[in-house]
């Protein structure tokens, strides 16, 4: 138990600081965009957005620079992932503060569980969202033709939405596990 | 439902319930719980330790009767 307890401490800190940082760090990212190494810009980047963007970066154009309301939209369709990021930070600081404290097994945390589940289902979907609107947000100050727009679905979106099944199973699980801990406690 | 009815065991033999909690080795909240029907569950060693202390038989605490869950 102490093992639990001393392990959750931990990670709530670590997830707490995590809540605190990602806006932080993501604001910064956008307000430096255009002074980012080529690496990070293009990690903001839908694949076809990012493609061209290091053509024109390593060709030096004016095209690989953005103005500050390109900028800002990209910012504001960011915040949809970001929301999404920050709401399972809080359920997960919730979830180990439970367990700092010693609850494992209650109905609490098993709805916590399956706050992370929707989170995660949320994460793809924000993701989708996110590659559909920082597309138009990087190219609709283009010249006419090369304005894009597109929905963006891989193997991460796939991904997250089987961790999402299974975080959810695990949330069913953990509410069997509460039903038998309080069966337990009211056995004399 | 099974009704536990330690009560009348207690009374006449002149016990509280503290100090049969003490004596079957559980603690008075969870004796509490076996009188007011909140127990979900009772171990056959709880029960055995019960009638010892009591000097009684199951039947005389326990009742089948009230309404089903």
């Amino acid at each position: 138990m102490k093992k639990i307890t001393v392990v959750s401490k931990r990670l709530r800190i670590a997830f707490a600081l995590m809540f605190v940082a990602v806006p932080v760090v993501n604001g910064l990212i956008w307000h430096f965009f255009n002074k980012l190494p080529l690496e990070l810009a293009t990690w903001k980047m839908p694949g076809l957005i990012a493609r061209r963007y290091t053509e024109a970066k390593l060709a030096n154009l004016p095209s690989a620079q953005f103005s500050s309301t390109a900028l800002w939209l990209g910012f504001l369709a960011d915040l949809i992932p970001t929301i999404v990021i920050m709401y399972g930070l809080y359920a997960l600081v919730k979830l180990f503060r439970n367990y700092e404290s010693g609850f494992i097994f209650s109905t609490q945390n098993a709805k916590l569980y399956r706050t992370l589940a929707l989170v995660v289902f949320a994460k793809a979907f924000a993701d989708v969202l996110y590659s559909t609107l920082s597309g138009l947000a990087f190219s609709f100050q283009g010249p006419v033709g090369e304005r894009v727009g597109l929905i963006q679905f891989g193997t991460t979106e796939l991904a997250l939405i089987f961790i999402g099944c299974v975080v959810l199973l695990v949330s069913w699980v953990m509410q069997e596990a509460s039903n038998l801990s309080d069966e337990q406690a009211l056995t004399i | 439902m099974i009704e536990v009815n330690i009560d009348v065991m207690l009374a006449k033999r002149k016990m509280r319930s503290k100090e049969l909690a003490q004596k079957i080795g559980i603690t008075e909240q969870n004796l509490s719980i076996l009188k007011t029907g909140r127990a979900k569950a009772m171990r056959f060693s709880t029960l055995a330790a019960i009638c010892k202390h009591l000097d009684c038989q199951p039947g005389d605490i326990l009742r089948f009767g009230g309404e089903t869950e």
